[in-house]
């Protein structure tokens, strides 16, 4: 990534967070809100720079340098204000420091354990980004081919986009994501992949720091940490953090709204969020009107007396974007191209809805790719049943925007006029995962715990601090090393010493590589190829092997590097144990041939059941 | 409740350390380059299998809507998953050109061949500008 799309983004979270400071309660210290003013800035910067640069785009054939001339203006002026502000305010009203209980051994632990996974999770969002630099199916096909039309098309991308031929990017998606990429690489003057990854990964980190320290104002330090405990310990939700698709930025602007309407201020950035919500992604339109109805009537009932219009016209704001884009610019969506009068009877359809609720049960057991479910321990602590915490004012949206886009997406589904199956099968686990934090945040305000703290910083003592900072460290790095030490997608054995790093790899004709337990294998169709890479220093030195292979019906199995035979065997079903030694191949990449004289077998009777003839195991370089 | 709160902490903190080595078994480190090997990602494999074609796109100025043939007729690419995940990814690269596969009969097309002879998928009337390698090259329609 070029050091422009870095800057790029950093501008976008600057600004964010100076909109965020901005339009904050005047009387509370700026250090004390950090982490939520920087987690928080991170989502409203992307989505304001979105805006400016989806505008600019329409008129400037170049909009980097006019869009970024904004953005700059803004931020001076927004810093100037809040310049202002903090020197004007003490004199008038000094604002309370809040009495903070001090770090107690359980938070101190529980931050311990929350770092740590979180030093794990980011290797496993890292991974995840370098398996698919530019993103899952959905990641490249529509978020960066649009960001791409957006860079490569000049003011004409909405007519290149709007080409029939395109229909199946979805044109009239809304904007958010692609023109956030579009901003990055029109800053750098390339399409670097990890400027997309950047902006992906940033929604899902603004995630999880917006539910920690919402959740430490609203509930207190140990529901915090253990709710950014069980986020982080989402395997989908990392691995999906790099994907590139809208779904965790849509989640994230979810989460803004919703959990500055259960805080009880910022109503106007509540109300920007969830406009922003509608710019991310269809969904975001269904979760917009939702929040102006329960939002509305929390803000009209318990906020200040300018907080419902304060809302409404930061909702109007935050839609204009998507409405121009869909009304002005965009063809038609394909669920709504499509006449509704015929589908209505859908509706009451049986088979639609047992399918539907079938599709649900299963993917809510399984969307998040656990290897334990963690419901069984989240309800634990409601043993405790007396001391759950009871929701109270803006805290009852959470289950409010849960229930409503639950039942929203169960409505679009019993309508929809794809094939239902399919329907099904590609999306509910992403949007279930869009709802994730906010059952998370949810779970947390009612989590059993009286010891309600401030997100102020604690009274812990220095040396406390940075010991934690420094144990923590030193420990994430140690995880780091210990992990790099996994073999890759494709390596069957690596082999490390002074002379530099032999590496067997899966060349061509393999299933892939599967594991169970301490067993690694990969099975063949007939044919396959297995690479071998050695440094140049090793060139003279002999090469051993050593795997065991097991063949699947009678079979004769032959092992050549180059024309010469290394390993032959005839005989039954078997896993035999091979070494091939004394192989001296050249520098780079040498390449050995494995082959069968009989046809796989099906695997099962199942049509396009994988052929197996054989299978390489436990691969070692002695 | 205080103990029962550290007991509940411990269980999750467990359940979620157990499900963060899933996470780490089941993402592996991306695999890695093998040298005369194309990329495992079906993306990148085709930013360098188009990449000749993306620059004699630009440099014929060739824009809007071309054509695109594959192995398959139409009807059948439609119903390959393959070969229409060859032809999303080769839209993606080759954007802002837009690729359409239904119909040939586009000034310039782009051919994306994996298996059959360019001669035999190459339509009446068109003429290869350039043969950019690997079943890949640039058609126009008419004579030069």
């Amino acid at each position: 990534m070029t050091l422009l799309a870095l800057t790029a983004f950093l501008v976008a979270w600057l600004l964010g967070s100076l909109i965020v400071a901005a339009l904050g309660p005047q009387s509370r210290r700026l250090r004390a809100e950090l982490g939520l003013i920087l987690s928080l800035g991170a989502i409203v910067g992307l989505g304001a720079t979105s805006v400016i640069f989806f505008g600019v785009s329409l008129f400037a054939p170049q909009p980097a340098w006019p869009a970024a001339a904004i953005e700059i203006v803004l931020m001076v002026a927004l810093a100037v204000m809040l310049a202002r502000r903090a020197v004007a305010i003490p004199a008038v009203n000094p604002p309370p420091i809040p009495a903070t209980p001090p770090f107690s051994w359980l938070h101190w632990a529980l931050a311990t354990v929350l770092v740590q996974a979180v030093a794990i999770g980011a290797v496993v969002v890292w991974r995840a980004f370098r398996t698919e630099p530019f993103g899952g199916w959905d990641g490249w096909a529509i978020w960066n081919l649009q960001a791409r039309a957006m860079v490569r098309g000049g003011t004409g991308w909405p007519e290149l986009l709007a080409t029939p031929e395109l229909s199946w990017t979805h044109p009239d998606y809304p904007k958010l994501v692609s023109a956030s990429v579009a901003r990055l690489w029109s800053w750098s003057g390339g399409e670097p992949a990890a400027a997309a990854g950047l902006v992906s990964a940033a929604f899902a980190a603004a995630i999880l720091g917006l539910l920690v320290f919402t959740l430490a104002r609203l509930r207190g330090r140990t529901p915090a940490l253990l709710t950014g405990l069980l986020l982080v310990s989402t395997p989908f939700f990392l691995s999906f953090a790099p994907n590139q698709h809208a779904d965790l930025p849509l989640a994230a602007c979810v989460l803004a709204a919703v959990a500055l309407g259960a805080l009880g201020e910022r109503w106007a950035l509540a109300g920007l969020c969830a406009g922003f919500a509608a710019w991310t992604k269809n969904e975001g339109l269904l979760f917009a009107a939702v929040f102006a109805l329960g939002g509305g009537w929390h803000a009209w009932r318990g906020g200040p007396p300018r907080a419902l219009p304060q809302l409404l016209a930061s909702l109007a704001l935050g839609l204009a974007p998507v409405l121009w884009l869909k009304l002005a610019l965009a063809p038609p969506n394909d669920l709504l191209a499509t006449p509704l009068g015929p589908r209505l009877a859908q509706l009451l359809a049986p088979d639609r809805h047992r399918l539907i609720l079938e599709v649900l049960w299963r993917d809510l057991r399984g969307f998040g790719e656990w290897r334990v479910l963690p419901f069984l321990a989240m309800a634990l602590p409601f043993a405790a049943w007396r001391g759950r915490a009871r929701l109270v004012a803006g805290a009852r949206l959470l289950p409010l925007a849960l229930g409503s886009m639950l039942a929203g997406y169960y409505v679009v589904y019993l309508l929809s006029p794809q094939n239902l199956a399919w329907h099904l099968d590609t999306s509910l686990v992403r949007l279930l995962l869009q709802l994730w934090p906010l059952a998370l945040v949810l779970w947390g305000l009612t989590f059993p715990c009286r010891e309600l703290d401030s997100a102020v910083p604690s009274t812990a003592q220095l040396p406390t601090r940075l010991a934690f900072v420094g144990v923590n460290t030193l420990a994430a790095l140690a995880l780091v090393v210990v992990l790099s030490g996994q073999l890759a997608a494709n390596e069957f054995a690596v082999k490390r010493d002074r002379a530099g790093t032999i590496r067997v790899t899966l060349g061509d004709g393999w299933h892939g590589r599967e594991h169970h337990g301490r067993d690694t294998w990969a099975w063949s169709g007939g044919r396959a190829t297995l690479d071998v890479q050695t440094p140049a220093s090793s060139s003279s030195a002999p090469l051993t092997l050593r795997f065991s292979l097991r063949s699947l019906g009678p079979r004769t199995i032959t092992i050549r590097h180059g024309e010469r035979v290394v390993w032959q065997r005839t005989g039954p079903d078997a896993l035999v144990p091979v070494e091939i030694t004394g192989l001296i191949l050249d520098p780079g990449r040498s390449t050995l041939e494995i082959a069968t004289d009989t046809p796989g077998l099906p695997e099962s009777p199942a049509p396009g059941a994988r052929a197996l003839a054989f299978a390489l195991y436990n691969l070692t370089l002695p | 409740m205080k103990t029962w709160s550290i007991l509940t902490a411990l269980v999750l903190a467990i359940v979620a350390m157990i499900n963060l080595v899933q996470a780490v078994r089941h993402v592996p480190p991306a695999p890695v380059a093998v040298p005369g090997r194309p990329p495992a990602n079906i993306v990148l494999r085709q930013e360098l299998r188009f990449a000749a074609a993306r620059r004699a796109l630009e440099a014929h100025d060739v824009r809007g809507v071309i054509g695109y043939i594959a192995d398959l007729a139409p009807p059948q690419l439609s119903a390959d998953h393959a070969s229409m995940e060859d032809y999303f990814s080769a839209q993606f690269v080759l954007t802002p050109c837009i690729l359409d596969p239904n119909n040939v009969e586009r000034r310039w097309t782009i051919a994306n061949l994996r298996s059959k002879p360019l001669a035999e998928r190459l339509p009446a009337g068109f003429r290869v500008v350039e043969d950019l390698g690997g079943g890949v090259a640039l058609l126009q329609q008419g004579t030069p």
